[in-house]
């Protein structure tokens, strides 16, 4: 809100104008009745009347004014909140995503920032004219009669009271309700991504029971605190309903039993003055249940805003102009694990290679022998625990993240498409790209023909997810995607295993042409994926067990030798497939 | 009256075509709770009765008591004031809780029918609507259906019954005055009403802004690993601020005209004050002996109390007829999804298919997901009971369909498929699936337990059952290494594990499901071939004397296969055996070769 600090200003003066005006009126009125109707002088009934009719133009002119900047501060407010939390998820890592829900991070940065909002609006539009209308109302209430006045006394501590222990009592609450919340969207983002497998396994049943149980925990949260707010706003009205009553109680009597105490226009004036403070009690019994929301709100979203990046750039971090790397990638004893402590079973441990520009580079292992940790860490998308990764033998840690990132291709395991256009898909790492880089990127992934098959070729349309493409189409889109940043390093992770062999040959074929002066990374589980590579390097249990090309490691690694027969199924082929390899 | 109609029409017409029907399927929603409804009904109306007591006898208590100097009297009103005045304070309570418990009951109803409804909808239905928009029928549509039942509603009703009661006191206190406090009203009305009609259509551009950005939010945050693995967070940060900066600026335009209502209403609501005070001032000097012209001070004072509260419920109303009209496009857009027939339905006289023994026939099968555009062509197949069936091809070639016209994910459009003879779109679809035992492609785990999610294939499997699924596929090694075993939850989308591990666990499930028939959908692509031997083998225990469908492009795993398909652009062009194929010298030796052609570039 700082930035908006002057249109506060100015919102808070329209409002003090507009709050002047209004406990001016009930004077005007009550002139209008003593000097005008009972002292029967029309006179003063037209200058009141005017005078009135003037303060109302001044009240409405300032009154919008007021809105005009509480309509400001808050959207910008909020625009600003949304863009600092979205700016905070841009600068998360890998890691951080671990370990926050995509639903949640959702409703943070939309029902707990509307909440936000319509907050910051009530206050200044209503919350803080209440105090403002109070105290000016207690001041021309005192001014009127002093004696009634010490009825405030009363009514005050009562209803500050009052709405302290509602505070205490419901905002742990909101904190709760949109707990729940997150709970339920959740259920159904998860059913709406895996209908198939809800459908396969017929457990309509059992997720109509998942789903049940959180809107019902939903309902009942909200339950649970409506029925406190459904308190707040009869009572803050029976309050001051009470000060009436005892208004007129005692002002009354006084002025039956002793008329040069308390005049009736008195009584009067003071009961207007009253209901001027009706506005503001309805306003705060109104508003302050969501402040009290929006503060829960406010703690969930400072919750993502003071999650630490994992990952963030050094102090002496420089740029590096893309292409302006030769690709000399080495491990030096590297060791990771994801809670970043290095013990028995870490997911890597002291990995040490090279990686030269021309070579390729297969890593094979077991699942979950470290293979797709160990390509992460070269693009710092993980932190090293241990260790150094050097790229043209500098630490990567020297370089800006953005711009190391920008020297590497990479199709990541899972397709993921983004919707727009074919286009706008495969050039999104590098958004300058030339139709024709595009196209050749598309040509050496092998998603060309079917790019043209599509009504509009290149600016056919791809949807949420490219789930218009089928699995296979969108692992060659995706590493289209990666070669059309023509990258230093290019990194596939198991990214053809939805393609046909014959494809992925044809691929394998024009990544030999297109990347020979890039250092090439490959996770593949086919065999026939790595044959050629000029390194193979095999995982076991995050240890680099076997480093080499093929026909030596089949003679060197045994676990490399079941991996190949496992296979090649053992028997004629393999030894065929050997053959041709040794003679190849 | 018909002109505010008409806008009203006018609205609905673009959230959607029957905004009245949804009002009346709303009530029917909340007819389980007509005692309940009645009960806030009673207390609106006993509280806008309190609630315009108040006034007039305070102005009885000024005129008949304390200018009369009559103490006991006033005694004797000031308890009835207090009176009315908890009268009003236990019906508001009474109303607010009351309508809050029926409201979020109401609510819950409609969330579990929309899922429900989901449930029974076929895949069709998933590719056709974007799971954002799904989602913000979810959130957004069911958050202002929220706002109108909770708060909106009973404020409407006391809002109007308060004007309605406010009016009638007025025209018992003062007949003349309250002429002249009704001058002012039609101007008040219009504006309102100028109002309203431009409020329409920019909350609706609002709200398309809104679903613009959060469609931009769902996406990027789901693709972030995307975005950061290509260093875009620059780009993906510029999209995001053209659609914050749109939609903040649209809800400062719109807001701003919703706050000139109230502005307007102020100054009015002020002339309204003096229009009266001036007319009773008026009366008071003319001081006429008719009875309809006459005024006293506590008449006027109570009518000045009446006139200064009006505008109150009246800017109310205008405020929370924009949201109910929204409201109500909402509960549409719900309904809409609520009433939509599903693709796939079970027959009226659908039988549960029995225990099978699982032999499956496909009898010259069309099928296409777009009309015109076929993908699957005369498709004939036998698989006796205990017959493992391989579907090859490359991609696009319909070996997916296949897997989702038998599952009847899907209805064919000609031809027949049936198991055991029994045609599967004669018997119910849950008995169907029940026997099918189905690994995906995409292996989708939901965010629990690894126990649980295993689980998933038989819910009533023991821990032990689990664990023994879990060695058979070969993931009990693993999932014994993870921070904390069987109980480690599982992100949303199982992030924290590999891709490959995901497929182990999916493949546990179907173990546990022990169908009679498995289908086997690239289910260990991502699993590396030395524990694809190990899964092979438990899968072959588990395969045998069931029938079974696999797909896959590592050819070695279908080598054992008793018939292989191979399809191309939708239809067979080769079956029979591994070596029967390789001797035909076709489409699948061409295949199986290709797969060690890297050798021989070597």
């Amino acid at each position: 809100m700082k930035p908006y600090r002057l249109d506060v200003v100015l919102a808070v003066l329209a409002l003090v104008v507009s709050t002047g005006t209004q406990v001016m009126i009930p004077a005007q009125i009550q002139r209008m009745i003593d000097d005008g109707i009972i002292a029967q002088d029309s006179d003063v009934i037209w200058q009141a009347s005017l005078f009135m009719i003037g303060l109302a133009m001044v009240g409405m002119i300032a009154t919008y004014g007021n809105a005009y900047f509480a309509v400001k501060v808050s959207e910008f407010t909020i625009a600003d909140m949304r863009e600092d939390g979205y700016r905070k998820i841009q600068s998360f890592s890998f890691a951080n995503l671990d370990e926050l829900n995509t639903g949640e991070l959702l409703v943070r940065m939309t029902s707990d920032l509307n909440q936000i909002k319509t907050a910051i609006m009530m206050t200044i539009r209503m919350l803080l004219n209440a105090p403002l209308m109070l105290i000016g109302a207690v001041i021309a209430v005192v001014i009127t009669s002093p004696r009634l006045s010490l009825l405030l006394l009363v009514t005050i501590p009562a209803t500050a009271a009052f709405v302290y222990w509602f505070g205490r009592k419901t905002q742990p609450l909101y904190a709760l309700v949109q707990g729940r919340l997150d709970r339920v969207n959740t259920v159904m983002q998860e059913n709406i991504a895996g209908a198939r497998v809800v459908k396969a396994f017929v457990r309509a049943d059992y997720e109509n029971d998942r789903f049940g149980q959180a809107s019902t925990d939903y309902a009942n949260e909200n339950i649970n605190v409506a029925m406190i707010t459904a308190i707040m706003f009869p009572t803050m009205m029976t309050i001051i309903n009470f000060a009436t009553a005892a208004v007129l109680w005692f002002g009354g009597s006084i002025a039956i039993t002793n008329p040069d105490l308390v005049s009736t226009g008195e009584i009067v004036a003071f009961l207007n003055l009253l209901m001027l403070t009706v506005f503001p009690v309805l306003m705060l019994g109104m508003g302050l249940p969501m402040i009290y929301s929006a503060i829960a709100s406010g703690r969930r979203i400072y919750e993502v805003m003071d999650t630490a990046p994992a990952i963030v750039d050094r102090t002496d971090a420089f740029e590096v102009g893309r292409n302006s790397v030769d690709g000399r990638v080495a491990f030096d004893n590297v060791s990771f694990d994801f809670d970043g402590e290095v013990e028995e079973d870490a997911v890597l441990r002291n990995i040490t290679f090279r990686a030269m520009p021309g070579e390729t580079v297969a890593i094979l292992g077991a699942t979950g022998s470290g293979k797709s940790s160990l390509i992460n860490l070269i693009a710092r998308l993980y932190e090293v625990t241990e260790g150094e990764i050097r790229l043209d033998s500098k630490n990567i840690q020297s370089y800006t993240q953005a711009s190391l990132r920008q020297q590497i291709g990479f199709a990541l395991q899972e397709a993921i498409l983004f919707s727009g256009t074919i286009r706008e898909n495969i050039g999104y790492g590098r958004p300058d790209a030339t139709e024709e880089e595009i196209i050749n990127a598309a040509k050496a992934a092998q998603a060309w023909d079917f790019i043209q098959d599509k009504e509009g070729g290149l600016d056919a349309t791809v949807e949420q997810r490219g789930k218009n493409f089928s699995g296979g189409q969108k692992q060659r889109l995706a590493i289209a995607r990666a070669l059309c940043v023509r990258p230093k390093i290019l990194i596939l992770d198991d990214s053809t295993s939805a393609v046909d062999v014959e494809t992925e040959t044809k691929i394998q074929a024009a990544l030999a042409e297109l990347m020979q002066h890039s250092t090439v990374f490959v996770v593949a589980q086919r065999i026939s994926t790595v044959l050629t590579a000029d390194k193979i390097l095999v995982l076991d249990h995050g240890n680099l067990v076997a480093e080499g090309k093929h026909a030596e490691l089949l003679e060197s690694s045994p676990i490399y030798k079941e991996i190949f027969d496992s296979q090649l199924g053992g028997g004629v082929t393999s030894s065929v497939a050997a053959e041709e390899v040794s003679h190849g | 009256m018909a002109r505010r109609m008409a806008t009203i029409e006018d609205r609905a017409g673009v959230a959607g075509r029957n905004t009245w029907a949804s009002l009346k399927r709303l009530l029917n929603y909340m007819q389980a709770y007509r005692a309940q409804l009645i009960i806030v009904v009673v207390m609106v109306i006993i509280y806008t009765i309190c609630y315009t007591l108040g006034p007039y006898l305070l102005g009885v208590a000024i005129d008949q008591y304390v200018l009369e100097g009559d103490l006991p009297g006033l005694a004797r009103i000031v308890s009835w004031m207090v009176a009315v005045y908890v009268g009003m304070w236990l019906s508001g309570i009474i109303s607010g809780r009351v309508m809050a418990r029926v409201a979020q009951r109401t609510l819950e109803q409609m969330r579990k029918d929309l899922f429900g409804q989901m449930q029974k909808l076929s895949l069709k239905y998933y590719d056709q609507q974007s799971a954002g928009d799904l989602m913000s029928r979810f959130t957004n549509d069911m958050d202002s259906l929220n706002m109108l039942l909770t708060t909106n509603l009973v404020s409407f009703m006391r809002s109007l019954g308060t004007l309605i009661g406010m009016l009638i006191g007025m025209f018992v206190t003062s007949l003349v005055l309250t002429g002249a406090a009704l001058i002012v009203l039609p101007i008040m009305f219009g504006t309102m009403f100028l109002i309203m009609r431009g409020l329409g259509p920019r909350f609706r551009e609002l709200q398309m802004n809104l679903g613009a950005l959060n469609g931009l939010m769902e996406e990027n945050i789901t693709g972030q690993r995307v975005v950061i693995a290509y260093g875009q967070e620059g780009s993906s940060m510029d999209d995001f601020l053209v659609a914050n900066e749109s939609a903040r600026d649209t809800a400062v335009s719109a807001n701003l005209l919703a706050n000139l209502m109230g502005a307007i209403l102020f100054v009015l609501g002020n002339v309204n004050v003096v229009v009266v005070v001036a007319t009773g001032a008026a009366l008071m000097l003319l001081d006429s002996p008719r009875l309809i012209l006459s005024v006293t001070i506590g008449r006027i004072t109570t009518m000045i109390d009446y006139t200064r509260r009006f505008s109150f419920p009246l800017m109310e109303i205008g405020n929370t007829f924009n949201t109910i009209v929204s409201a109500l496009a909402g509960a549409e857009r719900i309904f809409d999804v609520i009433d939509m027939e599903p693709e796939v339905k079970d027959k009226p006289n659908a039988q549960p298919l029995e225990q099978i023994n699982g032999e499956v026939v496909f009898n010259d099968v069309d099928f296409s997901y777009v009309a015109g555009q076929p993908i699957l062509k005369n498709i004939d197949l036998t698989a006796k009971p205990g017959d493992m069936i391989a579907l090859v091809g490359p991609t696009g070639a319909g070996k997916t369909t296949i897997i989702n016209v038998l599952t009847r994910f899907y209805d064919i459009e000609k031809g027949t498929i049936t198991i055991d003879g029994n045609e599967i779109r004669d018997v119910q679809q849950d008995s169907l699936r029940q026997q099918l035992g189905i690994v995906l492609q995409d292996t989708f785990l939901f965010s629990d337990t690894v126990m649980e999610n295993i689980r998933y294939g038989r819910l009533d499997a023991t821990d032990e059952e689990v664990i023994e699924a879990a060695k058979l596929a070969n993931a009990h090694g693993f999932v014994t290494r993870l921070p904390d075993g069987y109980k480690t939850e599982l992100s949303e989308r199982a992030e924290n594990i590999s891709q490959g591990q995901r497929q182990l666990l999916a493949i546990a499930r179907a173990i546990l499901a022990d169908p009679r028939i498995l289908i086997l959908d690239e289910a260990t692509s991502s699993v590396d071939t030395r524990t694809e031997v190990q899964i092979q083998e438990a899968l072959l225990n588990l395969m045998e004397g069931r029938t079974s469908f696999v797909i896959a492009h590592r050819l070695s795993t279908i080598r054992e296969a008793d018939q292989i398909l191979v399809l191309k652009d939708g239809e067979v062009i080769e079956r029979g055996n591994h070596e029967g194929l390789l001797e035909q010298q076709g489409f699948y030796d061409h295949l199986y070769k290709s797969q060690f052609k890297g050798t021989a570039v070597v």
